[in-house]
C-alpha cells in the first residue's frame, strides 16, 4: 500500500520534471521555401527536445530575419509541438492594363521587384508611386494608379491598372534673356506636345555643357509652365579666358588645369584670389620660394579675361641636409633620417615643408626609443641657390622597456599574457610599441571569446626606462549562437553551412568568422559577404549576409590565320551546378584542320579537402606540309581522365589520375617521319600521378616564388593499354621581380620517356 | 487512506491524459525582415500598462512597431548598447539635436499665456516654458519621423492579441 502511494507521487513528480526534456514530436505546416533541417535549426528546435520559451522566441527572430514568412504560430499540445508557417507569396506575374501613351517595356522598367520574388506590399506601393511620379513628370499630371493583386496558393498576379490621363500640353514655346539660336536647337519639345519635364530637364543639361566646354562660366536657365505656355529664360554666362605671362620653368597646361578646377560654376574677386594662391603653392613646391603672382582682370559686356602675370623668382635645389646630434656632438649625413622628409639633397626646397620635417624626425627617432628627443629648428643656408639645412637633434637616452605589471580579474588566461609579455622586455619603448601590446593582449581574450575585454594600459619612464601597467578586464565570455545564412538565391543553404566552422556554443571568436569569410570568398560564387552579429545575452548569433556572383560565363572568338586559316572558338563554364559550387568547363575550337573539344567537370568539395576532376576530350586534327599544303597525315583522338587532386601542406598538391586515350592515324604520306606503331589506332590506359610545388604569390600574375612539378605516367596492359610504358617529366620555374611591375621567370623543364619493352618508339604519346 | 490514494492516482491519470493546447509563441507584426512576437508583446504590455493602465492592445502593437522602426535606424549609426540606450542616442542625434526652440518663440508664449504664470517674472519661468516647448516640438519630430520610417519599410500587423 505504501508502496503504490509513494509510486503514485514519484509518477507526479516524473510527469512534471520530464514531460519538458524527453523527446518531442515536431509537426510543421506550410514550409516550403525553406529545408525543415535549416528551419528547426534556426528555431532552436533541431534536437527535438522542448526548449525554453524564450529560446523560441529568439528562433522565431532568427528565422523570419530569411524574409519569406508572414507567420508564424507555435503551439504545444501534449508533448507535441505544431508550427504553422505562412510564407509570403510569390510573384507568378506583372501585368499593366489601361496604358495607352507609355509602352509596358518603358512602365516595367520603373518597377521595383521581379517576377519569381516573394510579394512585398511596400514594394508595390513603392513601384505605384514611382509609375505615377514619372508619368506626372512626363506631363500626365491627372494619372493614376491602382494595384490588382490576385493570389492562388502561394502566388498572386500582379496588375498596375493605370490611368493616364490628358497630358499638359504646350501651345506656345517662348524664349526670354539672351538669344541664342544653336542652344534652342538642342530642345527636343515642340507646341501641341506633353509637357515633358524629363526633356527640358535633358536639354538643360545638354546646354550647360555646351557652354562649360566653351568656358562659358555661369549661365543660368530656367523656366515656366503657365496657362500651357512654356517659358524659357537663357541667362548665359561670360567666357573666360586665361592667359599666363611669365611662367617659363613649369609646365603651363599644369598651371592651366590648376586655374580651370576653379573656374566650373560662377567666377568672383574670391576664387580669382584662390587661383592664385593654389599657382604661388605650386611653384614654392617647386622651389620658386620667391615667386609672386599677379591676376590682370579685363571685363568687357561677354568676355572676362584673366591675365596671370608671374614672376618666378630664383629656383632653390637643397644641396646638402645635414643632421647633428647634439649628445655625440656629430654631424652627419643620416639617410635613414632624410629619407623620411620632404626636403632631401637634391630636391627642390619647399620651405613650407620645413616645420613639418622637423617634426617628422622627431616622431621618427621618438619609434627608435628616443623619448625625450629634441629637434631644433633647421637652420638653412643659401650659397649661389644651393640651399643647405642643418638639423640639430638632442636625442637623450634610449628608452628600453623594464617591467611589464599584468593584473587580469581572476587571473582569466593570465599565464598566456604574461608569457606574451616575456617578449617585449628589453625592447626600445615607444607608442607604436604599447600598441602592439595592447593588440596582442586583446587578442588572446578576444580569441578564448572575451569580446568585450576592457584594457588599461599606463607607463611610466623612470631612470631611462619603462615601467609599464596593463590591467585587463575580460568582461562576460561570449559564445558563437546560431549562423544565419541570407541572400542565397542560387546556391544551397546547406553547401554555405557546409563550408562554415563547426561552431555552435564554442567561445565567440571573430577570427574565426574571417576565416570563413575567406573560404567562402574562395569558392567564386561570392561577389560580396557581410558578416553581422546579433547579441542575445552571451551569445552572438553571426549573420552572413550573402550577394552571389553571376556563376556562368560564355565566351567566344574567331580570326584568320595562313595555316589553320579560319579559325574560332566557343568556351561556356558554370561552377554553381545544383547550387553546390560543382563546375562545369567546355570549349570548342574549330578551324579548316582541326577540330577539338572539351568538357571537364570539378567537385571542388568531394569529400572534406578531396577535389573531384573528369574530363572528357575530343581531337580531329589534318597535319599539314606549311609551305606546300600537302596533308602529312590525319589523327583523331579520343580521351577520358578521371582522378583526385588535394592540397596539403601550405604549398603542396597532389594529383592521380586515370587516363584513356584512344587514337588513330591514318593518311600518312611517305615521307612522313612517325613509328609504325603510331600509324592506325592505339588505345592506351595508365595511371597518372602529379607533385606540385607551388608558392608563387599570385597565380596570375606572379611577382616571386616557385612553380615546380613531378609528372610520372604509368600505362600499362593491366589497365587494358596496348602498350606498355613510364612517361616522367619535371619543371621547375622560379619567378623574381627585377623592377617594379616587371618580373622574370627562369624556367626548366626535362621529359624522359622510358619503354617498359624492348626497343620501342614513340613518337606520339 | 484507500481514498487517498484513489484520488492520486485518478489526479495522476487525468492529468496524463489531458490534451492541453498552449501557443508558445507566435508572430504578433513584422517590420521589413524583424519579427514582433507575442512574448515581446506580453513583456512590453505589462511595462506600458503600468503608466498607461488603458492603453490598448493595438495601440501596444503600434507602439512596438514604432521602436522596432527606430531601432533599426539606429542600428546602423550605433554598434554597441541596449535596445533603450540605442533608440535614445538616435532620437538624440537624429531629432532632438535639430530642435532649437528661439527666445522669441518662449517670449511669445510666456505672453500668450500670462495669465497662468500671474506675478511671476519671465526669466524665473523661462527654463519651464524652454523645456516645454521643446518636448511639444520633440514629439511633432518624433511622429513626422516615424511616419517617414512607416511610409518606407514593409510593416504587417498579423495579430493583435
Amino acid at each position: 500500500m505504501l508502496l503504490s502511494f509513494v509510486l503514485s507521487f514519484i509518477s507526479i513528480f516524473l510527469y512534471f520534471n520530464f514531460s519538458y526534456a524527453q523527446g518531442i514530436k515536431i509537426n510543421i505546416e506550410g514550409l516550403h521555401s525553406m529545408e525543415e533541417k535549416e528551419f528547426l535549426y534556426l528555431l532552436g528546435l533541431d534536437k527535438g527536445e522542448y526548449i525554453d520559451k524564450d529560446v523560441i522566441t529568439e528562433g522565431i527572430k532568427r528565422v523570419f530575419l530569411k524574409d519569406i514568412f508572414d507567420d508564424i504560430v507555435i503551439e504545444k499540445k501534449d508533448n507535441n509541438i505544431y508550427i504553422k508557417a505562412k510564407e509570403k507569396p510569390y510573384i507568378k506575374s506583372i501585368n499593366f492594363e489601361g496604358n495607352k501613351y507609355f509602352s509596358q517595356n518603358f512602365l516595367k522598367k520603373l518597377i521595383t521587384f521581379k517576377k519569381g520574388e516573394k510579394l512585398k506590399n511596400i514594394a508595390l506601393k513603392n513601384s505605384k508611386t514611382k509609375i505615377e511620379e514619372t508619368l506626372k513628370k512626363h506631363g500626365f499630371i491627372q494619372c493614376k494608379v491602382d494595384v490588382k493583386k490576385e493570389c492562388i496558393n502561394s502566388f498572386c498576379n500582379i496588375t498596375f491598372l493605370i490611368f493616364e490621363g490628358s497630358p499638359l500640353i504646350i501651345k506656345n514655346i517662348k524664349w526670354t534673356g539672351d538669344k541664342d539660336e544653336y542652344i534652342q536647337s538642342f530642345l527636343k519639345l515642340n507646341p501641341n506636345e506633353p509637357f515633358d519635364q524629363n526633356i527640358l530637364e535633358e536639354f538643360i543639361e545638354k546646354a550647360q555643357n555646351y557652354y562649360e566646354k566653351q568656358n562659358i562660366v555661369g549661365t543660368e536657365i530656367s523656366y515656366t509652365f503657365v496657362n500651357n505656355e512654356l517659358i524659357i529664360n537663357l541667362k548665359k554666362g561670360k567666357a573666360i579666358e586665361i592667359e599666363i605671362l611669365g611662367a617659363n620653368s613649369l609646365n603651363k597646361g599644369d598651371l592651366f588645369k590648376i586655374i580651370k578646377s576653379f573656374f566650373k560654376d560662377k567666377i568672383d574677386d574670391d576664387i580669382i584670389k584662390d587661383s592664385v594662391n593654389s599657382i604661388i603653392s605650386f611653384y614654392r613646391i617647386n622651389g620658386f620660394i620667391d615667386v609672386k603672382v599677379y591676376p590682370l582682370i579685363e571685363k568687357s559686356e561677354d568676355i572676362l579675361k584673366i591675365s596671370y602675370i608671374v614672376n618666378e623668382g630664383k629656383r632653390r635645389i637643397i644641396s646638402k641636409v645635414e643632421i647633428k646630434y647634439l649628445d655625440t656632438n656629430e654631424t652627419i649625413k643620416d639617410d635613414e633620417v632624410t629619407d623620411i622628409i620632404i626636403n632631401r639633397p637634391d630636391s627642390y626646397f619647399n620651405p613650407d615643408e620645413i616645420e613639418t620635417d622637423r617634426q617628422r624626425i622627431e616622431e621618427y627617432l621618438r619609434t627608435k626609443g628616443y623619448y625625450y628627443v629634441k629637434v631644433y629648428p633647421a637652420e638653412i643656408q643659401e650659397e649661389d641657390e644651393k640651399i643647405t639645412i642643418l638639423f640639430k637633434i638632442n636625442r637623450g637616452q634610449q628608452i628600453k622597456i623594464k617591467f611589464l605589471n599584468f593584473k587580469v580579474i581572476d587571473d582569466i588566461l593570465k599565464e598566456n599574457s604574461i608569457k606574451l609579455l616575456e617578449e617585449f622586455k628589453q625592447k626600445i619603448f615607444n607608442e607604436s610599441i604599447l600598441l602592439e601590446i595592447k593588440r596582442k593582449i586583446r587578442e588572446i581574450y578576444v580569441k578564448e571569446g572575451y569580446f568585450d575585454t576592457k584594457m588599461d594600459v599606463y607607463y611610466e619612464i623612470k631612470d631611462n626606462e619603462a615601467h609599464i601597467d596593463i590591467s585587463v578586464n575580460p568582461q562576460s565570455k561570449r559564445y558563437f549562437g546560431k549562423s544565419i545564412i541570407l541572400g542565397n538565391k542560387k546556391t544551397k543553404t546547406k553547401f554555405i553551412y557546409d563550408r562554415l566552422h563547426p561552431k555552435d556554443s564554442m567561445p565567440y571568436n571573430p577570427f574565426v568568422l574571417e576565416e570563413e569569410r575567406q573560404i567562402l570568398y574562395r569558392t567564386g560564387l561570392f561577389s560580396r559577404l557581410d558578416i553581422n552579429h546579433k547579441n542575445i545575452d552571451d551569445s552572438i548569433d553571426i549573420i552572413y549576409k550573402i550577394e552571389e556572383a553571376p556563376a556562368g560565363a560564355f565566351e567566344f572568338g574567331f580570326g584568320y590565320g595562313e595555316y589553320e586559316r579560319f579559325k574560332g572558338f566557343a568556351e561556356f563554364s558554370y561552377i554553381n551546378l545544383f547550387g553546390m559550387n560543382k563546375q562545369i568547363f567546355s570549349r570548342v575550337e574549330l578551324s579548316q584542320l582541326e577540330q577539338r573539344s572539351y568538357i571537364t567537370y570539378i567537385d571542388p568539395w568531394f569529400w572534406k579537402d578531396l577535389i573531384f576532376k573528369s574530363s572528357l576530350t575530343y581531337e580531329n586534327t589534318e597535319f599539314k606540309n606549311i609551305d606546300t599544303k600537302d596533308i602529312l597525315y590525319k589523327l583523331k583522338r579520343y580521351g577520358l581522365s578521371v582522378g583526385f587532386e588535394k592540397k596539403f601542406l601550405d604549398y603542396f598538391k597532389g594529383e592521380i589520375l586515370y587516363e584513356a586515350t584512344y587514337s588513330k592515324i591514318w593518311d600518312v604520306i611517305p615521307d612522313v617521319i612517325i613509328s609504325d606503331i603510331d600509324i592506325g589506332e592505339i588505345f592506351i590506359s595508365g595511371i597518372k600521378a602529379s607533385l606540385i610545388y607551388d608558392s608563387r604569390d599570385n597565380p596570375f600574375d606572379p611577382k616571386k616564388g616557385w612553380l615546380a612539378g613531378f609528372t610520372s605516367k604509368l600505362s600499362n596492359k593491366l589497365f587494358g593499354s596496348e602498350i606498355n610504358f613510364m612517361k616522367t617529366s619535371f619543371y621547375i620555374n622560379k619567378y623574381t621581380e627585377l623592377i617594379k611591375r616587371y618580373s622574370f621567370g627562369n624556367f626548366f623543364k626535362r621529359r624522359l620517356v622510358m619503354a617498359l619493352r624492348k626497343n620501342r618508339e614513340f613518337t606520339y604519346i | 487512506m484507500k481514498f487517498i490514494l484513489v484520488l492520486v492516482t485518478l489526479f495522476n491519470i487525468i492529468l496524463a491524459s489531458t490534451c492541453y493546447c498552449e501557443i508558445i509563441d507566435r508572430i504578433v507584426a513584422y517590420v521589413e525582415n524583424q519579427a514582433i512576437t507575442l512574448r515581446d508583446f506580453e513583456l512590453f504590455s505589462t511595462d506600458i500598462k503600468k503608466r498607461i493602465p488603458d492603453i490598448k492592445n493595438d495601440e501596444i502593437v503600434e507602439l512596438l512597431i514604432n521602436r522596432t522602426l527606430l531601432l533599426r535606424k539606429a542600428k546602423e549609426i550605433f554598434f554597441e548598447g541596449k535596445d533603450e540606450e540605442l533608440i535614445n542616442n538616435y532620437i538624440d542625434l537624429k531629432i532632438k539635436s535639430k530642435i532649437i526652440v528661439p527666445d522669441s518663440k518662449i517670449r511669445d508664449y510666456y505672453e500668450e499665456h500670462k495669465n497662468i504664470f500671474k506675478d511671476k517674472a519671465y526669466y524665473s519661468v523661462r527654463d519651464e516654458i524652454e523645456k516645454y516647448l521643446f518636448e511639444k516640438e520633440l514629439n511633432i519630430k518624433l511622429k513626422e519621423h516615424i511616419k517617414e520610417l512607416r511610409e518606407t519599410s514593409e510593416i504587417k500587423i498579423v495579430f493583435i492579441p
